[in-house]
């Protein structure tokens, strides 16, 4: 049953067509992965799930709500939370206090909030930097963070936006397992990602934008063998090859 | 923003017990000081406490969520004007009329917040625009016949103490407890959403506004419950200055003047901090105070400065801008920081 | 819809009301609109200054007015002493104040760069309470003017009395300001200056030298503001404190015309000037600024990039 549904949203800024009629759902449980080359309208997609925007056309429900135009707050506090492509971390508030935050979004009370982001903090591996002040935090610290803060805010969903850009291998290799472990919590996953390897690996189905139409819908073994899809990298710095 | 929580900072609990013995002493000071203050200090003691609960008032919106005004004056103006305003036409109880300056200043804040938060200004545009609205009343109040145009207002006296009619003619005594009450109230309110989920919310909107709206912060929600609460703080300062000073005009409560002053001592102190405020002011007012009587009446040794007024002011403004390249993140941030320095080593 | 109705209704139906209020009130009006003109090219002189400030170094000067201010008294003391004419006296006060801007941003401006922006508007704050009363303790409040032969020349237009000083003074802010501008323009000093504000990790990945772009910068506003207190002595008495309201003016123009925008420095002036002088004959008493906030918020709130600012995201 799908959780997120997007039918035929449109986004144009200007004469620019950002996004053009993408109908896309995502399922209860699922990992859906998506990619395209630069400027193929994947953060702007993001964005109209998200609440920054307002789409031309074209509904989005969430969990059975239509959420089309609704505020960011209003669509985090359905359950739908989002990480940033350029973590915005609190640079000056603690680590503890950053994902308390987020704890904040089910509870007023302050010692659940606590308790909820000692777990996060923990499930996440920053244990140990609690009392560090975010700005303190080193780059892939500060990804694990973002993701900390969305994921005490409970939601049942999570949109990430190329949390695995900038970081090694290695680095991405433990968040692929701590996404896939949220997910074995129940949460279902929509990732943005332009590192190939990686969301290949992670994802149960790969939708593909291409000058913000969506050209695939598969399988992740079946969207490397289309033909469109190739045609859509040819050209572009990914190579499907790297894949 | 260098903010420091001064509560992480504090060491280990094992000095709790002394934090809270420390902690009980300071109360008890506080509440025998007028017994032994002779009527000048009682005075300073008096203005400590009453900047002091205006700072607490601005750093609840300028601090805590970080929207700086710069027209504080219109919170406070707004409340002195309003109480002594229905004392003098009709014979509102000056409490009362705290409650009424207060709710008047909240709508006021409510309405001007809407406005500038719906528009999306931020930073030195927000600042700039409550700067033009904090002016846009006193140019009102200079030239509206009902509150007296630029004579101002005077509380007429009753001839009575009273803590009931809020005042007193004999002895200053009472109006140190007012003041001390309503500062320890605001320090407990302020101790209270530093703690809360309130205060999480004002520090995240501060910090960025687009990452707590994502966490389900609605900031503008809460950026008008800063302005309130900061409203009303203010503006009951605003009453309290009219009942203890007995008069006022446009240029004292709506004037620039004010809102720096309001400003001046919680970001000195240390913006975004429970205790800022009130260190800023127990800083800043005695300074302000010494400087006037000492250069406006110099003793021999500085006679050259005689005749030469605004020596003290020079020395502020020095004062003021040393402070301000030397501890950026105020008193409290730079004791906190170098206690943490001691503490590890 | 019920403004314009409102306008029609009067127009048709109070038509000989509307003639007799022109004919009592055009002398008045034009007079309003041309004094105002006047005076908005010495706002226009010192927000230049101040916009500039902003867009390189991103910092609200509060201290701006305080410098027109030494500006003033430097123009009062040469006239004084030396016999020197305020006019002439812009050769002084230029670098003067210049070197005085450019030390003020060195020792006190440069260490709090990267500081929250209320650490920067307080400081200049500070500077503004230090220089006012310095003057205060140096020159007390007496209030100084030059007395020139000239300061009461005046010529008539179509029954309007124009003052010759403050045409001059208005001449001379608009030659100041292209002046400037030019420097901006045209010199490799002005390109690297427009980098900074442009972009200022760019600019000094470039190889820029942003910080003594900002101390140059600083000084050539500072310059700005001495320029405008030369100009405004033939007509203005100094008072220690009076930058105050022209630094308030100045912001207001700043905002109009949209921050770190020179034309609009331009624009805002003249709009801010008439706008205060229409505010002197319609508005009641002392509130002559009244209409002037007004039209400062209805900008921030409709168009806070400034008539002439970029849109911004």
């Amino acid at each position: 049953m799908a959780l997120l549904e997007l039918r035929d949203v449109s986004k144009n800024f200007g004469g620019l067509q950002a996004v053009n009629h993408v109908s896309l759902h995502v399922n209860e449980c699922e990992i859906l992965g998506l990619i395209g080359p630069n400027g193929a309208g994947k953060t702007t997609l993001f964005s109209l799930i998200g609440g920054y925007y307002y789409p031309n056309s074209g509904r989005i429900t969430f969990r059975d709500h239509d959420i089309t135009g609704l505020q960011p707050n209003a669509i985090c506090k359905l359950g739908l939370a989002r990480t940033f492509q350029l973590v915005k971390p609190f640079a000056n508030l603690t680590v503890f206090d950053n994902v308390m935050v987020g704890a904040f979004n089910r509870t007023a009370s302050r010692s659940e909030a606590k308790e909820r982001a000692q777990q996060v903090i923990e499930f996440v591996g920053l244990n140990g930097r609690e009392a560090q002040m975010a700005r303190e935090l080193p780059t892939p610290g500060r990804k694990r963070l973002e993701l900390a803060r969305a994921l005490a805010t409970q939601p049942t969903m999570l949109l990430l936006d190329e949390v695995m850009s900038g970081l090694t291998p290695t680095e991405s290799a433990t968040l692929v397992a701590l996404i896939r472990q949220i997910r074995g919590r129940g949460i279902s996953v929509l990732v943005v990602e332009h590192v190939m390897r990686a969301i290949m690996a992670l994802s149960d189905r790969i939708a593909v934008l291409h000058h913000g139409e969506k050209i695939a819908d598969d399988l992740p073994e079946n969207v490397t063998k289309d033909p469109k899809v190739i045609q859509a990298y040819l050209g572009d710095e990914f190579m499907l090859s790297e894949v | 923003m260098a903010k420091v929580d001064l509560v992480n900072a504090l060491p280990a609990p094992r000095s709790t017990v002394l934090v809270l013995a420390l902690r009980g002493l300071v109360f008890v000071i506080v509440l025998v000081l007028p017994l032994v203050l002779d009527s000048y200090l009682l005075s300073l003691a008096i203005l400590i406490l009453f900047w002091g609960l205006l700072g607490q008032g601005w750093n609840i919106m300028g601090g805590y969520a970080g929207q700086f005004s710069f027209g504080h004056a219109a919170f406070y103006g707004l409340g002195a004007y309003t109480s002594t305003w229905l004392l003098v036409n009709a014979g509102v109880n000056p409490w009362i009329g705290m409650l009424a300056g207060g709710l008047v200043a909240v709508v006021f804040g409510l309405f001007t917040g809407f406005l500038t938060f719906r528009y999306g200004l931020r930073g030195p545009y927000f600042a700039l625009a409550t700067f033009a609205f904090a002016e846009m009343l006193r140019l009102i109040a200079i030239n509206w016949e009902v509150v007296n145009k630029s004579r101002g207002i005077q509380v007429p006296l009753r001839g009575t103490d009273s803590l009931l009619a809020f005042q007193f003619e004999t002895t200053k005594v009472p109006y140190y407890y007012i003041i001390l009450g309503m500062v320890l109230f605001t320090l407990a309110l302020t101790y209270w959403i530093d703690h809360s989920k309130l205060g999480y919310y004002f520090k995240a909107i501060r910090e960025n506004e687009e990452a707590a709206a994502a966490l389900g912060v609605n900031p503008l929600r809460y950026k008008l419950l800063a302005m309130s609460i900061s409203a009303f703080i203010t503006a009951m300062g605003g009453t309290f200055y009219s009942q203890y000073l007995l008069f006022i005009d446009p240029e004292i409560v709506f004037g620039p003047q004010a809102s720096v002053e309001i400003l001046l001592r919680p970001i000195i102190g240390g913006a975004g901090t429970v205790l800022g405020p009130i260190v800023g002011a127990l800083l800043l007012t005695p300074l302000s105070e010494f400087a006037r009587t000492l250069l406006r009446e110099p003793p021999g040794f500085l006679a050259l400065l005689r005749g030469h007024a605004g020596t003290d002011m020079m020395v502020f403004g020095a004062l003021l801008i040393v402070t301000i390249i030397l501890m950026p993140s105020g008193l409290v941030g730079w004791v906190a920081k170098h206690w943490n320095r001691l503490v590890k080593r | 819809m019920i403004v314009v109705a409102l306008v029609a209704y009067v127009v048709v139906f109070h038509w000989n009301d509307l003639a007799n209020w022109w004919k009592l009130n055009n002398i008045v009006l034009r007079q309003a609109l041309v004094s105002g003109f006047l005076i908005g090219g010495i706002y226009s002189l010192i927000a230049t200054g101040l916009t500039l400030i902003f867009g390189v170094l991103g910092i609200i000067n509060f201290a701006h007015g305080a410098m027109m201010t030494i500006g003033m008294y430097i123009t009062f003391w040469a006239f004084q002493l030396f016999g020197v004419d305020p006019y002439v006296s812009v050769i002084i006060t230029v670098p003067a104040l210049f070197l005085i801007g450019a030390v003020i941003q060195k020792l006190t401006i440069q260490p709090v760069m990267a500081a929250p922006a209320h650490n920067q508007l307080l400081l200049t704050l500070g500077i503004a309470i230090f220089i006012e009363n310095l003057l205060l303790v140096l020159f007390t409040g007496d209030t100084r003017a030059v007395q020139t032969d000239y300061a009461g020349a005046r010529f008539f237009a179509v029954d309007t009395m124009i003052s010759l000083p403050r045409v001059w003074a208005f001449l001379g802010g608009l030659i100041v300001a292209g002046i400037l501008y030019l420097i901006l323009t045209r010199t490799d000093l002005g390109k690297a200056i427009r980098a900074v504000a442009e972009e200022k990790e760019g600019a000094a990945l470039m190889g820029i030298d942003t910080e003594r772009i900002s101390l140059i910068t600083f000084g050539l506003g500072a310059a700005c503001a001495g320029a405008a207190g030369s100009l405004i002595m033939p007509f203005f008495t100094a008072t220690p404190t009076m930058g105050e309201t022209f630094n308030i003016m100045a912001f207001v123009v700043v905002v109009l015309g949209g921050m770190g925008n020179i034309p609009g420095a331009l624009l805002g002036g003249i709009i801010v000037g008439i706008t205060e002088s229409l505010g002197a004959v319609f508005l009641p008493g002392s509130s002559k600024q009244l209409g002037v906030f007004i039209v400062f918020i209805l900008v921030l709130l409709f168009h806070p990039t400034g008539l002439l600012g970029r849109r911004s995201g």
